[in-house]
């Protein structure tokens, strides 16, 4: 009989690395570890908002939520009269289990979030509904309809519900050695783990047994333990917090490893339960913060417990085709399902988000492409009609999510909590746009939100049951029922990121007035609005004091970065390495570091750290190009060329820097030049000639020369000449704000124009610059200065000697750091002395045949004043 | 076709324990014979 190729997708929500790195050390993850030994591993690459219920349908479906659908905890009932816990209905795309079906291939599914109702598929369906018991030991418990397909196999599977009260001291002692001191009439944590831990066994069970006892080609199984117990009890695993008492820490502080060992003896069994030909996947959607950053204290903001996921989950992978012992680098939850899809040779459709991850396979075939599932008809076992549920308002469920403090209680009076619901999943909506940079999208939403109009809290709410739970939340009678602020700080985010500064600092203002209670960290967006302006030392100050208050990786990384902006490299590359000791595995902050190494001179370093950024984050263009810029300094012309390759493959967007570091690699190649040689002799195609230096340096007459030598001019003669410039100053209008707009730009290619030196920073890198940089004795050049606006040309002002003297050191990092700009310093004695040979090397550095003998016949060397 | 009858070799008690429940529905239904037989047992003994 002809091998079956199965796929096994294990989903346990939160395991995180830094829990299980240890656990496997000491070999108390057995099964993990043989998986790992024969498979690869990495990071997964979580999404915004962090929540399971979409992260795990993005899972399923290869797409991003506002594309699937799934869009929070909770979703509002058909008939928009009540709210329920989410269920499939909320999917609005086919899922893997919709497509197999489709193409006779048997899936099964046990505890999937969200499957219930569970779908009509060609193979097994055990809803996440299955598990969900009620607390009370004597209530009952029926099997709702649609809790499993096909409703045949309740038969066999329904003993394989384990209820919270069967669990003993024997299940309790290995995790909470010490539950005999536990005072449970004050502490209910016992009732959680009961819970917790029945709800998982319940679906490992109905694995295992549809595992061993149907035949499938696809199946998948999720656990919520790690996720639940770390929710729970993360708080009181080592290291000790202060705010933690010694005593509950004594009790609970082995709890969190409990379930990872737990979770590793049920993984041991399914491993025994498939066979040599069946790819197994164990993958989580998020970490969980587990040191400094775990709250203790959860913000009143709706889903406020995802505070706690980390950016990366695991992933681990195992099978006939697939790499052993590897580590893989880059994944996301995207890229699950076209992964999936391709093991089958099934098309991946072009509207998935994700891309099929090759890396991953021994055999690497091309995948194939269809334009969509959704366009593709036919049987997909999906759900004919979606108002059929109307009695799924499970209170149990809520009444979990609740405590899980993933949604806070609903309100007594349904129109309320309905429309918290509308505006939670709106306002989700808006997060995951704003996660894909689709800020237009995300806005318009948000304006939305904040523009509509809510009800108040009235006197009559205070009173009875609700008032107490009103209160703990700050609330009174007149305030609003929908809290704007959550979408005040997203809009006042983006605004930030659009640089749209007027926008941001009026949203910062209305937080300010909305957040009476000041429990709103403004600071950083203070900060970047300070930023955005221009005043630099104001935001670091801010930052400065935010750090000395409450120390935290983030506000040292953007420390790093004014330092860095301040050409301060030492100061930034400490802030940054700062930011890395509190928080390990933020690919920014190593490829901040890393670009502050090139900066630095450090070139080693420099590719040390942008490596590690793109092992975080494989598709960081930022980090390849830095890592270009290092490997080239480094003399490994080849690898860079990769890199810089790579970088300007990564972003939809052109990536200039990229694509100009790549040509000059090019030339490298082809010629041999010295690695910091920014003269490339020869001409290049639509390149912007640049005359800059400091005032008063011989710009004017570097233009007046290459008019002269044949070169078009880009100048408005606004300015006319005077006693200080008697042949011209040969400027244009809007040089003068570049920094405001560089839109202009084109308009100078194959042409000249001279911009001052401070200006520079601002072209626009989507072009080729020549920059013919005028060097002249700065005591010269402010006594000139001094001279041209009526001051005594013999006091020299010393601030802005030594400013000049720091300016000019900038442009020489400047120009190192960009591959689109040709550089040539250009003397303006010698320019006055030695003119013919200074027109020769310009015509040369240009790459064009200019008038040689115009150009010096236009030097007035009468011209050269305040020599020293 | 049933794959779930792997023997165990360790003693299944009364009370259970994680190892039975991480083996899924034979060690859950293992377990839930062991409490039915120990539950009869008291009783018969109790009858006698």
């Amino acid at each position: 009989m002809k091998k079956k190729h199965k796929v096994l997708l294990i989903g346990w929500d939160a395991a995180d690395w830094k829990i299980i790195g240890p656990l496997l050390a000491k070999g108390q993850m057995p099964a993990l570890k043989k998986l790992i030994d024969k498979g690869v591993y990495g990071n997964m690459a979580t999404m915004n908002p962090p929540y399971s219920p979409m992260l795990w349908s993005t899972v399923a479906t290869g797409k991003t939520p506002d594309k699937h659908g799934v869009l929070g905890f909770i979703e509002l009932m058909p008939d928009m009269k009540g709210i329920r816990p989410v269920t499939v209905h909320s999917r609005k795309s086919k899922a893997l289990w919709n497509i197999f079906h489709n193409q006779g291939l048997k899936s099964n599914l046990v505890g999937w979030w969200p499957s219930f109702p569970a779908e009509p598929i060609n193979g097994v369906v055990v809803s996440d509904k299955f598990q969900k018991l009620k607390k009370d030991p004597n209530a009952k418990n029926p099997i709702l309809k649609g809790t499993m397909h096909p409703e045949s196999i309740k038969k066999d599977i329904r003993d394989l519900r384990l209820f919270p009260f069967e669990i003993t001291e024997a299940h309790i002692l290995p995790f909470i050695p010490k539950a005999y001191q536990i005072d449970q009439e004050k502490d209910k944590s016992l009732q959680s783990f009961a819970k917790m831990l029945s709800e998982n066994v319940s679906v490992h069970a109905a694995g295992t047994y549809l595992m061993g006892t149907t035949d499938w080609d696809f199946m998948a199984v999720y656990y919520d333990l790690i996720d639940h117990f770390c929710h729970a009890f993360m708080k009181y695993h080592p290291p000790k917090l202060k705010a933690i008492p010694q005593s509950l820490f004594d009790i609970y502080n082995e709890v969190v490893q409990g379930a990872y060992r737990f979770q590793d003896m049920m993984l041991e069994r399914t491993m025994q339960l498939v066979d040599k030909d069946t790819t197994i996947i164990v993958m989580s959607d998020h970490g969980f913060e587990s040191g400094h950053k775990r709250i203790l204290k959860m913000p009143k903001y709706p889903a406020a417990p995802a505070l706690e996921h980390r950016q990366f989950g695991m992933f681990v992978a195992a099978g006939p085709n697939i790499k052993k012992n590897e580590k893989v680098f880059g994944l996301g939850l995207i890229d699950i399902a076209p992964t999936i899809l391709h093991m089958f040779n099934l098309p991946i459709g072009m509207d998935m988000d994700g891309k099929v991850a090759l890396d991953i396979f021994i055999r690497q075939e091309k995948p194939h492409y269809i334009e969509s599932w959704e366009n593709v008809s036919g049987d997909f076992g999906q759900h004919s009609d979606s108002n059929e549920v109307n009695q799924l308002s499970d209170q149990e469920t809520m009444q979990q999510l609740v405590e899980l403090g993933y949604i806070e209680k609903p309100d007594e009076k349904i129109e309320i909590a309905i429309l918290k619901t509308k505006c939670d999943l709106k306002h989700n909506l808006a997060r995951v746009h704003s996660g894909k940079k689709d800020f237009y999208k995300a806005k318009e939403i948000l304006l939305e939100l904040i523009n509509d109009s809510y009800p108040k809290y009235q006197k009559s709410d205070f009173e009875g049951e609700s008032k107490l739970q009103l209160e703990r939340q700050g609330l009174k009678e007149g305030d609003s029922i929908i809290d704007v602020i959550p979408y005040y700080m997203d809009l006042l985010s983006i605004s930030i990121s659009e640089n749209e500064m007027d926008n941001a600092e009026l949203y910062l203002k209305k937080l300010r007035t909305l957040d009476r209670r000041f429990e709103i960290n403004t600071y950083f967006s203070e900060a970047k609005i300070l930023l955005l302006k221009g005043k630099i030392h104001e935001a670091l100050k801010i930052l400065q004091t935010a750090k000395d208050n409450k120390p935290n990786a983030e506000v040292w990384f953007q420390i790093g970065n004014i330092y860095k902006r301040l050409y301060q490299f030492h100061q930034a590359k400490e802030a940054y390495e700062k930011a890395l000791e509190l928080e390990s595995d933020k690919a920014k902050y190593h490829q901040a570091l890393a670009d502050t190494f090139i900066r630095l001179n450090n070139f080693e370093e420099a590719a040390e750290y942008a490596l590690t950024a793109i092992e975080l984050v494989k598709y960081y263009p930022e980090a390849h190009y830095t890592l270009g810029e290092a490997l080239e300094k480094l003399g490994y012309i080849q690898q860079a060329q990769q890199a810089y390759k790579t970088a300007s493959k990564l972003k939809p967007k052109t990536r200039h820097r990229a694509e100009k570091a790549l040509e000059n690699i090019k030339d490298k190649l082809e010629n041999v030049h010295g690695l910091n040689d920014k003269e490339h002799y020869e001409y290049r195609k639509d390149q912007i000639v640049i005359v800059s230096g400091l005032p008063r340096s011989g710009t004017s007459l570097m233009m007046q020369m290459l008019e002269k030598g044949g070169l078009e001019i880009l100048t408005d003669s606004k300015r006319v000449a005077d006693i200080s410039n008697p042949k011209g100053y040969f400027e244009y209008n809007p040089v003068m704000s570049l920094h405001k707009n560089n839109s202009w730009l084109g308009e100078a290619q194959n042409k000249s124009v001279k911009i001052v030196a401070p200006l520079l920073k601002f072209l626009d890198p989507k072009y080729r610059y020549k920059v013919i940089f005028m060097k002249r004795d700065l005591i010269e050049i402010v006594k000139s200065q001094q001279k041209m606006i009526g001051k005594d040309p013999e006091t020299l002002p010393i601030k802005l000697f030594e400013a000049y003297k720091l300016h000019l050191d900038h442009i020489a990092i400047w120009k190192e750091k960009m591959p689109n700009v040709e550089f040539i310093y250009v003397n303006y004695k010698d320019t006055l002395v030695n003119t013919s040979r200074v027109a020769a090397r310009v015509s040369t550095f240009i790459g064009m045949e200019l008038d040689i003998n115009a150009m010096e016949n236009c030097v007035d060397k009468n011209l050269y004043r305040n020599r020293v | 076709m049933n794959k779930n009858t792997i023997r165990h070799n360790f003693e299944i008690t009364e009370k259970g324990s994680l190892g039975s429940l991480a083996l899924g529905d034979v060690g859950l239904r293992a377990w839930r014979s062991v409490k039915k037989e120990a539950r009869q047992k008291r009783k018969n003994e109790k009858k006698a």
